[in-house]
């Protein structure tokens, strides 16, 4: 009675996995199989257009411009990563270590999670525009003393404005992301660390850190991700010249008719390959780490 | 033993005190400019205060109460879809050892990794073939790629932190499947259901270009109704706008923290809850 046989339970062990069928499928029909109807559409000819070869899309992509272009899109991103990234840990880190005082200082920390990146581009760019807030303030405390002596910000050549407005949205997902594993990790290891002789910069050093990383990383890969593809915030806040591919891609998508449509899924596949390899790139080094020794957990 | 009390530094404080303002401040300009129409450059305060921006929103050219009625739609058929999808797959994954679990785990996540845009391109062309999808169905599905991501994290982290200890208990009790999800995983999973379905919420609310792209241009939600606005500067309309935006977020954020208040209030969940974490903490070392 009380021996399980082993078809007995093998079955009720798959059984137990069918709940994960619906969503499984979900995203392989429409996240992985959407990707793949896009990357024959963009392999489409358009005779009607004179694009007879099946690559015309891609051909069309190989220039000085374009080139240009992703190099802007993946600096400007990896800069938003890496910049909210650390300044995500850093207030994280003092959030935890005073949050029982602090209160308040949580809630303004998490209050632009609700927000959108619509929204967020258009309060940065009101207040760090030439005619802005800030330089009113500027001019009201003496420090500027016409519009055009307060530095351009928005709509300038190395794209601050934008990093500006990622990092308003970023740094408080990130602190949203790690705040309860580094109040988690300081609750276990702080006692142990002082009892040693640690002072908390060196537990934060060798013990936080290092546990925390895979998950630091993973998540500045998601904002990496984020702000390769996402638009709102370059289409506002960039000059035109700027080149920021999700700006370029929605342009043709959206302006320049069907037989362009194949174009801008190009632009848009190069983002996805990008942000893949990228990804793999790091897995490889995670696996490496681990390989290491430096597994903590 | 002596605790000693370390006080901030001023450099630390310096910083707290300007990111907070970083973040806070970019709202007072936003709630002048929605009642005022002029406002030039060196004056901090507008001399003249009008409320055309508002009634212009409220007016049949502002779309507002549509662009409010379509986000919500679109939000409550997300979150649905959310839930019919997520849990049972976050409790999968949670409490089952199976080959390729890594594997399935990131295609689920996914869309975290990989920017969706082009995804959803494809998924527009299927729906334009298949005519017969309702708009809001479309649009719901292309915000269910986006969301499910943190959905299935937020409920697959509960189910880790309950662990499998009451299941076993209650199976071994007798309790059929569903008796142990309604009776004791759900009681327990449900701070983590109403902060997935916050984000969720918040997540669709704020999406731009997937519900144009999937939409066609066609379906006014907020964010699409705002957008021109925001790009042509007219800030005053735009600022109202924005407001608006906020009402329903906040009205989420009082309904959250209103369901959890109500939750921890019951003593079962409490007492579940502590031993969960407790069991947790004793199966991590």
């Amino acid at each position: 009675m009380w021996r399980i046989n082993k078809k007995g339970y093998q079955i009720n062990n798959y059984k137990g996995l069918l709940g994960i069928l619906p969503a499984l499928l979900f995203m392989l029909i429409f996240f992985i199989g959407g990707l793949f109807h896009s990357l024959t559409l963009s392999l489409e000819r358009q005779p009607l257009a004179g694009q007879e070869n099946r690559f015309w899309a891609y051909k069309e992509l190989m220039n000085q411009s374009f080139l240009h272009s992703i190099m802007v899109t993946v600096g400007i991103a990896a800069a938003v990563a890496i910049l909210s990234g650390i300044s995500g840990l850093l207030a994280a880190l003092f959030l935890a270590e005073r949050s029982r005082k602090w209160k308040w200082l949580q809630i303004i920390f998490q209050l632009p999670i609700g927000i959108p990146h619509l929204l967020s581009a258009y309060l940065l760019m009101q207040v760090f525009m030439q005619s802005g807030w800030y330089s009113r303030l500027a001019f009201r405390l003496g420090l500027v003393d016409s519009m055009e002596t307060f530095p351009v910000l928005i709509h300038d050549d190395w794209g601050i404005g934008i990093i500006l407005a990622y990092m308003w949205k970023e740094v408080p997902f990130i602190v949203l992301l790690i705040y309860p594993f580094i109040v988690k990790l300081i609750a276990d290891w702080k006692e142990t660390a002082e009892v040693l002789g640690g002072s908390f910069s060196q537990t934060v050093r060798l013990v936080i850190v290092p546990i925390l990383l895979p998950m630091w990383v993973g998540g500045m890969w998601v904002v990496f991700a984020f702000t390769l593809g996402a638009y709102e915030i370059p289409a506002l806040l960039a000059k035109t010249s700027f080149g920021s591919i999700p700006v370029l891609a929605f342009q043709e998508y959206s302006q320049f008719g069907l037989e362009r449509q194949p174009f801008a899924i190009a632009m848009n596949l190069v983002l996805a390959v990008i942000s893949f390899l990228i990804g793999c790139l790091l897995i490889y080094f995670q696996m490496d780490w681990f390989k290491k020794g430096r597994r903590i957990w | 033993m002596v605790k000693r009390i370390k006080s901030p530094g001023i450099i630390t404080v310096f910083f707290v005190m300007l990111f907070s303002l970083f973040l806070l401040l970019p709202f007072v300009p936003l709630i002048i400019w929605s009642f005022t129409k002029y406002w030039p450059w060196p004056l901090l305060l507008p001399e003249k205060w009008s409320m055309d921006s508002w009634r212009y929103l409220f007016s049949a050219s502002g779309r507002a109460g549509e662009g409010l009625f379509n986000s919500l739609i679109v939000a409550v058929l997300t979150l649905v879809g959310n839930m019919v999808l997520g849990i049972p797959a976050a409790r999968v994954l949670a409490q089952n050892e199976f080959r390729g679990k890594m594997i399935v785990f990131s295609i689920l996540l996914a869309p975290l990794f990989i920017p969706y845009t082009v995804s959803i391109m494809g998924m527009y062309d299927f729906a334009i073939r298949l005519d017969f999808i309702n708009d809001y169905l479309s649009v719901a599905f292309a915000h269910l790629i986006i969301t499910l991501p943190y959905f299935v994290a937020t409920i697959w982290f509960q189910f880790r932190l309950i662990g499998a200890k009451y299941q076993e208990a209650a199976a071994s009790l007798g309790a059929s499947v569903s008796k142990i999800f309604f009776w004791i995983e759900w009681p327990l999973l449900l701070p983590a259901v109403l902060l997935g379905s916050f984000l969720v919420m918040v997540i669709s609310f704020s999406q731009y270009l997937p519900t144009w792209i999937m939409s066609g241009g066609t379906m006014l939600t907020i964010p699409v109704v705002i957008f021109p606005f925001a790009s042509s500067g007219n800030s005053s309309i735009v600022s109202a706008y924005s407001l608006l935006f906020f009402v329903p977020i906040l009205v989420l954020m009082l309904v959250y923290f209103l369901l959890m208040r109500i939750n921890s209030r019951k003593q079962f969940i409490n007492r579940g809850e502590d031993i969960a974490i407790r069991t947790n903490k004793h199966s991590n070392q």
